[in-house]
């Protein structure tokens, strides 16, 4: 019979082994490195504009793919974590917060619409993390100076200067606008009266306000048609798909018979070509449209890396601000692989400091102090192209580029 | 001399008025027969307009040909929505009859749109102008195309009024909205008034949205802003009353154009509903609606 001793002394054993083996297990044997996470809050599912959204989100597995192959960062592996921004900020910012508090991310590819983007810029001063935003528009999200939220990519208040530049380039004088009552209209109205003085003194700039979502704007039309002396250019500053209304309406009212040509105000044509030209017909011929991306324009080698990897991937080109994106990435990875730390202070003083090739040229933040100035954690080291169709049906890239000369 | 833009904004403003006319007296149409808001009928309107795009893209056939279309589209759904969710309503002993084919129209309104998202996109398209360039006329000129759209709305609104003042189902429509039980007790088949009621509403709004699309086109939620604008519209001229929904049609679209081009378009909206609350304050049943 086994005595009570030696069953004591049995269950120490065990207990003392397993110690030993729990120890071992939690120090001896190397266990795989944390992953970094970067989450990424982009749209994806409508009413919000879900097709970038989609791409964005592609770009951004690419590059995780791309950059794992090569061995990660810092040797610890990526992994997105992904959320639709909806349009709602209420949800996108509890995205922000779960992210923050339960995946621990350390870097944020913002929301895509600005309506969106601000309010989790804003949320990222109490869930903080390093946000990267290209195309939201709105001057606040860098004119607020928030400590971790950096800009690669246009501002409305820089678009309205290009627009002024290629303006006086041409030498057009009178130009009526019709702006819609929302901070793209406001934004870029007042941008231009801002950047008047500066750029073009000469240009006499005339605002017609229309509301939001209509279907009708034949009366604000009709209003620009009969200005005395009549315009010379008309700018439509409306978001999508009105602005396909406004155009279809500027063609049945006849303004490219009496000569007022369109500009737009921002590069919609290129969203969807075919809508673009069933509301437009020959009335397309001679429009104008801005961009900041050019079949002309070079890439670094980093770019060709990117296109190459994108088109092989995805079987097509990638827009302007996927370029943007991509350079956010590479510039989130290149500070944790030289600060060799993931706080966030740490990386947010590099970033504000780094100097790194980009895609479509040297990436560098401006970080101007003056309150309520957008030049704050801002790249601008973006070209406007501008390019005019010359036949109906012509893709948006093949029309010729007017400005910069090619 | 009246100015250019003058006689510009009123034309307009009649173009405008015309087509909303077509609009809210669809939606009149049923309210007077079947007593029912009819929030489907902005999606009608789509409906219209996505069936003049989709056949003149499809068959590459003119604008004018592919018109039909909306009308037809808009009636069979129209038919088809009244058989499947509405009929019941008024057949079976239901409680709240009303109530319950308003909520059945405002999901399907709601569906609908979705579906539209789906099927087509939610980009916006554009049906082709039935005819381009302008007219002079006198010192202003207006577009071809509107002036088509102001022809085909005045015709249509004509035939209508012949329709309901001298055929077998108009008479039998004014005998179901003036006093139901009169009418099913003389012999007149209130179920088939009803359904072809709401089919021709639907029809009319599907017009109107077929006639618009060559100028505003059109997209998934196109509906919404007819829609509000029709029942401002039957509102003001008297709920059930053909007569108030065109003048009321006229009203809005003029006073809509002119303000927007002589203040601003932001108090055209504004202006309207406080047209709406004026009549409403001093002839809550409209400008043409009866009296209990």
């Amino acid at each position: 019979m086994v005595s009570t001793k030696t069953i004591g002394v049995i269950v120490v054993a065990i207990i003392v082994i397993a110690a030993i083996a729990a120890v071992a297990y939690f120090t001896l044997i190397p266990k795989p490195k944390e992953k970094i996470k970067i989450g990424v809050i982009t749209p994806l599912s409508p009413p919000a504009d879900y097709i970038s959204g989609k791409e964005i989100l592609n770009t951004a597995q690419l590059f995780v793919e791309w950059r794992n192959k090569q061995g990660g960062v810092a040797g610890r592996e990526l992994e997105l974590v992904v959320a639709d921004q909806t349009l709602d900020p209420g949800v996108a910012i509890s995205h922000l917060q779960r992210m923050v508090t339960q995946d621990k991310i350390v870097g944020l590819i913002g929301p895509w619409e600005s309506l969106v983007a601000l309010p989790v810029a804003e949320a990222t001063e109490k869930f903080p993390t390093i946000m990267f935003c290209t195309f939201s528009w709105t001057d606040e999200i860098t004119a607020n100076h928030y400590k971790y939220v950096f800009r690669n990519g246009v501002f409305s208040s820089l678009t309205a200067r290009h627009a002024l530049e290629f303006f006086k380039a041409m030498g057009w004088k009178r130009i009526a606008l019709l702006i819609e009552e929302s901070p793209v209209g406001f934004n870029y109205r007042d941008a231009l009266l801002r950047w008047k003085g500066d750029v073009y003194p000469d240009v006499e700039l005339s605002f017609t306000t229309c509301a939001l979502g209509k279907a009708d704007y034949t009366p604000e039309l009709s209003k620009i048609k009969a200005m005395d002396p009549k315009p010379e250019i008309f700018i439509p500053m409306v978001n999508v798909p009105h602005v396909y209304v406004i155009a279809k309406q500027y063609v049945e009212l006849g303004f490219p018979e009496i000569g007022v040509k369109m500009f737009c105000g921002f590069d919609w044509p290129t969203y969807d070509p075919k809508t673009f030209w069933e509301a437009m017909g020959k009335g397309g011929i001679g429009v104008m449209f801005p961009s900041y991306y050019s079949p002309h324009m070079k890439l670094t080698k980093a770019g060709e890396e990117f296109l190459k990897l994108y088109k092989e991937k995805y079987g097509k080109d990638p827009f302007i601000a996927l370029f943007w994106y991509w350079d956010s990435l590479n510039i989130l990875c290149k500070a944790i692989e030289e600060t060799k730390s993931t706080n966030l202070d740490t990386l947010a003083k590099y970033i504000e400091n780094i100097e790194i090739e980009g895609t479509t040229g040297i990436v560098k933040f401006i970080n101007d102090p003056t309150p309520k100035q957008p030049l704050w954690h801002q790249w601008i080291g973006m070209t406007q192209y501008v390019f005019q169709f010359a036949e109906v049906g012509q893709e948006p890239y093949k029309a010729k580029q007017i400005y910069p000369a090619s | 001399m009246i100015p250019t833009l003058f006689l510009e904004v009123i034309l307009n403003g009649l173009v405008l008025g015309l087509i909303y006319a077509l609009m809210s007296i669809g939606l009149t149409l049923i309210f007077s027969i079947m007593r029912l808001s009819n929030f489907t009928h902005g999606e009608f309107y789509m409906i219209g307009g996505y069936a003049i795009y989709l056949t003149s893209s499809f068959l590459g056939i003119h604008s004018f040909l592919a018109l039909p279309s909306s009308l037809i589209a808009g009636f069979l759904v129209g038919i088809a929505i009244e058989k499947t969710f509405i009929e019941d309503a008024f057949k079976k002993a239901i409680e709240r009859p009303f109530e319950y084919a308003m909520l059945a129209t405002l999901s399907l309104s709601i569906l609908l749109q979705n579906l539209a998202k789906e099927i087509v996109g939610p980009f916006h398209h554009s049906a082709p102008l039935f005819v381009s360039g302008s007219v002079q006329i006198l010192a202003f000129t207006l577009s071809l195309n509107r002036l088509v759209i102001l022809v085909i709305t005045v015709v249509s609104l004509a035939g209508l009024y012949y329709f309901v003042a001298s055929t077998k189902t108009g008479r039998a429509w004014r005998a179901v909205s003036q006093n139901i039980r009169g009418a099913i007790i003389s012999g007149i088949d209130d179920a088939k008034a009803r359904l072809l009621a709401y089919g021709f509403g639907a029809a009319l709004a599907a017009l109107s949205g077929g006639l618009l699309s060559t100028v505003y086109g059109i997209w998934p939620n196109v509906g919404f802003t007819p829609l509000v604008l029709s029942f401002v519209i039957v509102t003001l001229g008297g709920l059930g009353s053909l007569k108030g929904a065109f003048i009321g049609a006229l009203i809005v679209g003029l006073a809509h154009s002119l303000i927007s081009s002589y203040f601003s378009p932001s108090y055209a909206d504004v202006a309207m509903y406080l047209i709406l609350l004026f009549v409403l304050v001093f002839r809550p049943t409209g400008l043409f609606g009866e009296k209990a």
